[in-house]
């Protein structure tokens, strides 16, 4: 998929674990990682809306659109 | 009791295929080798076939030439019993652990329809031939060749089931990676 998560850069320049951050937002530690490390099919918008507020941040700095290899030629 | 899971419908229906199709193997086994039993024994192998167009009771060793077509299909038929039972055996078994839309199952069903769709078929190919080559069975037996309908559509229905299967399993799986 084009789409790239971001998650854990974020998380890193806001200085929050996964475990944190699970808690905080209230969704699992395994459904945050599978998010975190692109194996997520969809994400829910109140997922996106509870991950923005605590990590302060806009939906495009978590979601990034990468343009893949066949697509570049 | 629940439907499906441990100590459910499904994991005791499972169990009971299992037995079954164990019982449908030593059957096709014990089918195989009659013609090679001794003397002694040959004259009590006999059969019941009473299954779509054909309803034949014979003695396998008593009869006409017929008889030997007649068993070739009927171990054709029970082999593919025997299959049917076996691909259920393996599609309860996850079903029977709690997991409904398990990857094999669509393919598992598409097999078990087509076993049943070409069953029928050879049962209908072999009853024409039989009757086209003259042969004719012992007395009280009965042979016409028909389609067998309502096994093909069974068979239909079945690989349709497949399919939902096949789309369930990928929402499922959708589903699951949905955060």
């Amino acid at each position: 998929m084009g789409i790239r998560v971001h998650l854990d850069r974020v998380m890193l320049e806001r200085g929050i674990s996964l475990t944190e951050l699970a808690g905080r937002v209230g969704i699992t530690l395994a459904n945050l990682s599978i998010l975190k490390s692109n194996k997520a099919k969809a994400v829910r918008f109140s997922t996106l809306d509870a991950l923005c507020k605590e990590l302060h941040c806009a939906p495009g700095d978590i979601l990034k659109y990468e343009m893949r290899a066949e697509e570049t030629e | 009791m629940n439907l499906i899971g441990s100590k459910s419908i499904a994991s005791t229906l499972h169990l009971v295929v299992k037995v079954a199709f164990f019982l449908a193997t030593a059957g096709v086994l014990l089918m195989s080798i009659a013609p090679i039993l001794p003397y002694r024994s040959q004259q009590h192998v006999s059969f019941v076939v009473q299954s779509g167009p054909l309803d034949v009771s014979f003695d396998l060793f008593r009869g006409t030439e017929a008889r030997w077509w007649i068993w070739a299909m009927e171990l054709v038929s029970r082999t593919c019993h025997a299959v049917v039972l076996y691909l259920l055996m393996r599609i309860l078994e996850p079903v029977g652990a709690g997991e409904l839309f398990h990857p094999k199952t669509p393919n598992r069903l598409r097999m078990i329809g087509c076993a049943v769709v070409i069953s029928a078929l050879l049962r209908t190919l072999f009853c024409a031939a039989l009757l086209n080559t003259g042969m004719v069975a012992e007395s009280g037996a009965r042979v016409s060749w028909a389609i067998d309908t309502d096994a093909i559509f069974m068979g239909i229905v079945l690989m349709v089931l497949g399919e939902v299967f096949r789309r369930g399993y990928v929402l499922r799986t959708e589903t699951e990676l949905t955060v």
